[in-house]
């Protein structure tokens, strides 16, 4: 009877070890696939059909776009902040 | 009564930080950049309720303030298991994920960053968001859910305010934990069609963190917080999308927190512990009878999946006219029908808007319809999702499992560390007591002591 629990204990075990591993290649995966997708993210002049913030863009510092210019003045606006902070 | 002087303490710990930083808040406030323009039309411009972005190194910054609160719930919770340093932490999470960093950016929100990018191929997340949606599930994945015991700025504020925390019946906390599903999946689907970001846009403490919200947010945020005094964490555990994904983790997690640092005696001290009720306690010996029906439950059931799934993708798939009304072109295109047609007598400040931009009105109907299509085919895969979801909750309520002691539900213990101060093994290690006066606790409750004697049978 023990053996039995014991062989089920293990056999969970190693479920949730492969789940794990898997689970973990999937995060380098994803982390990796979004990554690289920024290197190659600028958006060229009327490109953009994102309905989302600009604040929230990793391009934003080199998009082109006219409706990403106030966002893009904000930071710079945010970075004059910080620097006249110190 | 325990949790009631605890409680106090918290609260009153939690207006003295808040009193503290409250000076300092007014640096960070909102930035408007040129005086606001005075419209002829007597339109007002809201006042900005989003904060400034940061610059690059300062979002650095946050991401390694992430990691060492991490590192140190987890060490916390794990090592020292101690409650008071972990309240501690928590409290700093909220001051400064919360109040000083506006709950943006947060881990549960980088789900809408990231499903966005997945669907979208021209958006780039920021590192930085990709950062706080990967890094407090890789540390559940070994760790558990420490990221909600003392990181999570929205967990933090609902702990605060824990005073008197009643059980919720097991059959109405496994009814409500299908909320977060759907809301996930809501979400997810919101974000596919470019419908916007929802768990933002209804977050109930982002109003508090802003010191500024919409009056109904308002009032949502503070209902769940005063809901969240007799039931504790309410958001976390019946509405955060993220709680599904970390719930998924930390049944993975390879090093889980235990009540007990060393064994169990079921002397029961710890069974009323746990004000979210992820306490698993031993379970009877009639289950062991009853195999034969479980079997032909189980079977049943997995015969019903497919129909669960079919089911729920057919309703949901539905309800695409009402649900693809919350994008704006598809209510825009719908109030233009309705002024065309005369059923709506008075012209919207969009409506007006769109016509001065001379776009053609074909083009906005094509959007419209393609947008509607886009959730259609997304009310599949959602419903598919919660009928999926509700088949293999229904499949695991039917696994009986055995249960030796008393020990934490990985899935949902939200590591807070409450239950530690209960077991008197706890005080062992604490050297608070002797190994004997222990174990004498446990032969002292005759309950336990007749499940002992049936256990060693
Ligand atoms: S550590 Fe887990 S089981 Fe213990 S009180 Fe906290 S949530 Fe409940």
């Amino acid at each position: 009877m023990n053996f039995k629990i014991e062989e089920i204990e293990n056999r969970r075990e190693f479920l949730k070890k492969s789940t794990r591993t898997l689970a973990l290649g999937g995060f380098v995966l994803l982390g990796g696939f979004l990554g690289m997708r920024r290197s190659d993210g600028e958006n060229s002049a009327s490109s953009c059909a994102l309905n989302l913030p600009c604040r929230d863009c990793a391009s934003l510092s080199r998009c082109q776009e006219p409706r990403a210019l106030p966002s893009k003045q904000n930071e710079d606006f945010a970075q004059g902040f910080e620097n006249e902070k110190r | 009564m325990r949790f009631c002087s605890r409680s106090a303490k918290t609260v009153f710990l939690l207006v003295l930080c808040f009193l503290l930083f409250l000076p300092s808040m007014n640096l960070s406030q909102t930035q408007e950049r040129f005086p606001k323009p005075d419209f002829q039309s007597g339109y007002t411009r809201p006042d900005l309720l989003t904060p400034t972005p940061r610059s690059q190194l300062l979002e650095y910054l946050d991401v390694l303030v992430l990691l060492v609160a991490l590192a140190l719930a987890t060490y916390f919770a794990h090592k020292l298991r101690s409650r008071r340093k972990l309240f501690v932490l928590m409290v700093f999470s909220l001051i400064y994920f919360g109040f000083f960093r506006k709950g943006c950016v947060c881990s549960i929100g980088a789900i809408q960053n990231v499903g966005y990018a997945i669907f979208n191929s021209g958006y780039a997340v920021p590192l930085t968001v990709i950062i706080f949606f990967i890094l407090p599930l890789v540390f559940t994945l070994f760790f558990g859910r420490t990221f909600c015991a003392a990181v999570c700025p929205l967990g933090a504020v609902q702990d605060a305010v824990v005073l008197k925390p009643t059980k919720v019946p097991a059959w109405l906390a496994e009814v409500l934990g299908i909320l977060p599903y759907i809301y996930l999946g809501l979400a997810v689907l919101f974000v596919a069609t470019g419908a916007g970001f929802i768990i933002c846009q209804y977050d109930p403490f982002i109003g508090f963190f802003r010191f500024g919200a919409s009056f109904n947010m308002m009032i949502f945020g503070a209902s769940i917080l005063l809901l969240g005094t007799v039931v504790a964490r309410p958001y976390c555990r019946f509405l955060c999308p993220y709680g599904v994904l970390l719930n998924w983790m930390s049944r993975l997690s390879r090093w889980h927190v235990k009540i007990t640092p060393t064994e169990c005696n079921k002397c029961r001290l710890c069974e009323e512990s746990c004000p979210f009720g992820a306490i698993k306690t031993p379970n009877e010996p009639r289950y062991q009878g009853s195999k034969e029906k479980t079997v032909k439950s189980l079977a049943a059931l997995l015969v019903m999946l497919p129909l669960f799934i079919g089911g729920g993708g057919w309703i949901v798939s539905r309800l695409d006219e009402s649900l693809s009304r919350q994008h704006f072109t598809v209510s825009l295109a719908e109030q233009i029908l309705l002024e065309e047609r005369g059923e709506s007598t008075v012209l919207t400040e969009e409506t007006k808007a769109y016509r001065a931009s001379g776009k053609p009105r074909e083009e906005l109907f094509q959007e419209a319809v393609s947008i509607q299509e886009k959730f259609r085919l997304g009310g599949w895969f959602l419903g598919g999702f919660i009928g999926l979801i509700l088949g293999l909750k229904l499949l695991n309520l039917s696994v009986l499992r055995r249960q030796l002691e008393y020990d934490v539900d990985t899935g949902t213990c939200l590591s807070c560390g409450r239950c530690f101060a209960y077991c008197p093994f706890e005080h062992v290690r604490l050297g608070l007591i002797t190994p004997e006066e222990a174990a004498a606790q446990g032969a002292r409750d005759p309950e336990a002591r007749e499940k002992n004697e049936n256990e060693n049978v």
